[in-house]
């Protein structure tokens, strides 16, 4: 234990003396200030809806006409649709075809607009048909619908969990590369390895390091941007989870490198990787099997459960990040231990 | 005490071996030299002897136990110097010490004090980083001594270093000596070894060549050789022992032709008896 808090403040010292640091502190001042103040908060709220109607009956043209269609605004001609829409980018334009009875709409943007948007859009389009051929909704597409509207979060806020994920990502992976190239190149790894001091030991100090770094970063960043509602205990949980998987991953890979310019390929290929499901985060159309089984995938969704719950379990999430942290530390001893405290073949 | 057997090291896996079949042992509290030029193998049998490169064929055994069994806890009794210096080069000499102490399980010296002996109480507090090379050097050596080790492992300690820091250091290897401490001693220098060492061990191309104490060695390659300097196309230095026929027939030869300056006999060094057996200089 004692040589376990000496090498950790050894570790920590050098941690803090790398000028690395700075740049995190500066990354964390960007990002807080980037969510703060420079994303739009939530353009979805005036979001208005343009809709031109190219039908042959003109239902829709000379209903609204008649009453006034309450967030629709109804427009003349396809070139007046997107005029509108070039006015206001936040904005939708609908296109109505065919008749009441076999509907065809086509939607337009400019921004990406979210699965969840798609179907609040969805529902509204279809509630109107409803009213104009006179059925009642069924009770529950009003419901989700309620659901949907009510649970929106404020867009500069989501990003929130995407950006704590890259930040575990790269205070694991790429700053435990960056430090070990440093041992390597000055040496002191090889008066490490003629010292007691051993594999278990290298690898804990390393992680625990890299673990308060992620920690103090993480959480500082979070109540920045979303404040103290949240559950700050499962957070540190993840982040811990998070930053010990990709620091042992980080280790892995950088034992068989000497310096960073041998390590970019095989780094920045398994750093972009993992970056992958942040795209899919992003993206829910791109969401192809494999990413579930990236780690971050694992950490980012159950990121986003815990800063802003919808009642999911992130037990599984949780589950996969500890079996994950085992199965890597096993791997990340025995290459510490074959390749990087001892030379030769 | 320390018994190394049939030792060899072949780097690229090429069958070029580094070390070729090498054997000595080292009695406790004496001061084994490891001589050679540059490239025969000093460093890889150190570093083999202490775990740092992986054995490949041969045996290191410390008290009948070898070295590829040993339990992380023999770095305990152990101290090495590296020829190369490796310290943390953002912590301070200070700081490269006491951290570095702070992972033995045996009690450790006093940083400072340390620092004071090899002459670098003044520079503790700066880092390392900006540190001269033989300051590195002798941090280096100064980190090997923190545990109290039983075994010193010290490649080229003193090369570098300016006389007088260099006779700081020997004293402070002789002292360890006279404490009990078995030293393994890698050097190029051959009066730093005919000074300090009770046995030496030549190395040459990854082979030892001759292996006795100094003494036993000048007696056995001749106390009395003879240097002539003549005049030959230029100055010329050659010299002969003369208790070998042929270096006599030579020798008699060229004080019957040529024009001689100087004739002077003298006690064979290290270094001349290392020239005669291998036909290469050391440095
Ligand atoms: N890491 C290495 N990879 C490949 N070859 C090596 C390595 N280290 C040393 N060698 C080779 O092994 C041979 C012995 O090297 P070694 O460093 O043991 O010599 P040395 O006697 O310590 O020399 P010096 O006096 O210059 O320190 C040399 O031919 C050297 O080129
Ligand atoms: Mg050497």
């Amino acid at each position: 234990m004692k040589a376990f808090i000496n090498l950790f403040k050894k570790d920590m010292v050098i941690a803090l003396r790398n000028a690395l640091i700075w740049v995190l502190i500066g990354t964390l001042v960007l990002l807080v200030g980037f969510v703060r103040f420079l994303m739009p908060e939530d353009f979805q709220q005036n979001q208005s809806q343009y809709i031109y109607d190219k039908s042959q009956e003109q239902v829709l043209q000379k209903v609204f006409t008649q009453s006034e269609g309450g967030n629709f605004t109804i427009v003349n001609s396809q070139k007046a649709l997107e005029a509108s829409l070039e006015k206001n980018p936040y904005s939708i334009g609908v296109v109505f075809e065919g008749s009441i009875d076999q509907p065809q709409f086509s939607i337009l943007h400019q921004k990406n607009i979210s699965e969840k948007n798609q179907r609040i859009i969805n529902a509204s389009l279809e509630k109107l048909i409803a009213g104009l051929r006179g059925i009642e909704r069924t009770q529950q597409y009003q419901v989700e619908f309620l659901r949907q509207q009510a649970k929106v979060i404020p867009k500069n806020l989501t990003s929130v969990p995407v950006l704590l994920t890259f930040e575990v990502l790269i205070i694991g992976f790429l700053f435990i590369a960056v430090f070990m190239f440093q041992e390597k190149n000055e040496g002191s790894i090889r008066a490490y390895q003629i010292s007691p001091g051993g594999v278990f030991l290298y690898i804990i100090s390393k992680v625990m390091v890299f673990i308060v770094i992620g920690l103090l970063y993480g959480l500082s960043f979070v109540l920045l941007t979303l404040g103290t509602s949240v559950n700050l205990l499962t957070l540190s949980l993840l982040i811990v989870l998070g930053v010990a998987l990709y620091t042992l991953i980080g280790i892995i890979v950088a034992v068989f490198f000497n310096n960073i310019s041998d390590w970019f390929f095989v780094g920045m290929g398994v750093l972009t990787l993992n970056i992958l499901p942040a795209i899919s985060y992003g993206l829910p159309t791109f969401a192809p099997k494999f990413i579930t089984i990236i780690p971050s995938y694992s950490i980012m969704s159950a990121l986003r459960e815990v800063l802003f719950p919808t009642g999911k379990s992130i037990v599984p999430a949780l589950n996969m990040l500890i079996i994950g942290n085992i199965l890597a530390f096993g791997i990340c001893y025995l290459v510490v231990k074959r390749r990087l405290m001892k030379e030769g073949q | 005490m320390i018994q190394v057997k049939n030792l060899y090291h072949d780097y690229s896996g090429k069958g070029k071996h580094a070390v070729n079949d090498i054997s000595f042992e080292i009695n406790k509290g004496e001061i084994f030299g490891f001589l050679g030029p540059s490239g025969a193998g000093k460093s890889t049998v150190q570093n083999i002897m202490t775990g740092l490169l992986k054995l490949q064929k041969g045996e290191v055994l410390y008290q009948g136990k070898a070295i590829n069994q040993m339990k992380n806890s023999f770095y305990n009794e152990i101290g090495v110097s590296f020829e190369h210096p490796n310290l943390y080069a953002k912590l301070t000499g200070y700081e490269n010490l006491k951290y570095y102490a702070g992972l033995f399980s045996v009690p450790t010296l006093d940083p400072m004090e340390l620092l004071e002996r090899v002459g670098l109480l003044e520079s503790a507090n700066k880092r390392a980083s900006a540190y001269s090379k033989g300051m590195k050097q002798r941090l280096v050596f100064a980190r090997a001594l923190i545990n109290n080790p039983n075994i010193l492992f010290l490649d080229e300690p003193t090369s570098g270093l300016d006389p007088s820091t260099a006779n700081k250091i020997k004293e402070i290897i002789k002292e360890k000596q006279q404490d009990g401490c078995t030293i393994f001693l890698t050097t190029h220098n051959m009066f730093a070894a005919e000074e300090l060492c009770n046995h030496v061990a030549f190395l040459n191309d990854g082979k030892i060549v001759a292996s006795d104490s100094p003494r036993n060695l000048k007696l056995q390659y001749g106390e009395n050789s003879v240097k002539v300097e003549y005049q030959k196309d230029g100055l010329k230095k050659k010299i002969f022992f003369l208790d070998k026929e042929e270096d006599k027939k030579e020798f008699n030869e060229i004080v019957n032709k040529e024009k001689i300056q100087t004739i002077h006999t003298q006690e064979a060094t290290l270094e001349q008896i290392f020239i005669k057996l291998t036909g290469r200089e050391l440095a």
